[in-house]
């Protein structure tokens, strides 16, 4: 076995971190499954890295929010936290049908729960005042619940 | 983890992103984090013309739980064959 593309050489962060747990036996031979340690995890000065720091961005900047049941709301995001929670300003949801045009329904300051977040797109103004909404048909997005 | 550490490899490729709702976005891999939340810049729609909602987002955060399909870069693993073998039966023994 051999490795082709070294962009995968970094994968394994932490040699040290990576034990090897016994998981069981099969036939003659001894199963073992790689175990990444915490620390493996953790940036150099010990927090864990997540995403929410990207949003700092996009605040107070138009975003397009997909929700789980598949609705879009635009606004502008004043806030977010750990779990996506998000207070949206000044939103409207933009309904989409087959039939007529996008209707915008004004909703005003809203807290949407991180549960039902899908996507949160930044919306670029410019493009987005170049939209003619009111000729666009398209089928109202699905839910991402199964 | 494993998985994490797999798209953290892949960040700065173009990717497809199939999500839940069967909408495809094709994007930059920005950045990832532990849930596989991803955030993907410069994006475009597989199929724009049935889902025209996304004609003015240019970058885009998805949360993990949305995900179905991801398409990343075909890539030759070290220990090829069996670091994709232990990575599935690693799944079934639960989270670190």
């Amino acid at each position: 076995m051999f490795m082709k593309n070294t962009a995968l050489s970094h994968v394994i962060v932490n040699h040290a971190a990576l034990k090897k747990v016994l998981i069981g036996f099969w036939g003659s031979k001894w199963l073992i499954k790689p175990v990444f340690h915490i620390n493996a995890l953790k940036n150099v000065n010990g927090s864990i890295p997540d995403m929410t720091n990207c949003f700092l961005n996009e605040i107070s900047g138009t975003v397009a929010v997909i929700t789980s049941d598949g609705r879009m709301i635009v606004g502008t995001l004043k806030g977010f936290d750990q779990t996506i929670n998000l207070i949206l300003d000044e939103s409207h949801e933009r309904v989409f049908s087959s039939s007529q045009g996008v209707e915008q329904v004004v909703l005003g300051l809203y807290i949407v729960r991180g549960d039902n977040v899908a996507v949160i797109g930044e919306i670029d103004e410019e493009t987005d005042s170049a939209l003619d909404l009111g000729n666009i048909r398209a089928e109202p997005l699905n839910s991402v619940v199964h | 983890m494993l998985f994490y550490s797999f798209f953290k490899s892949l960040v700065g490729k173009d990717v497809v992103v199939e999500l839940k709702n069967d909408l495809s976005i094709c994007g930059t891999l920005h950045s990832v984090d532990q849930y596989l939340n991803i955030k993907l810049t410069d994006i475009s729609v597989t199929d724009p013309e049935k889902y025209p909602h996304m004609l003015s987002v240019k970058n885009c955060f998805i949360c993990g739980s949305g995900l179905s399909l991801f398409f990343g870069v075909f890539q030759w693993f070290l220990g090829g064959f069996w670091w994709g073998f232990l990575g599935f039966f690693s799944s079934f023994w639960g989270s670190q």
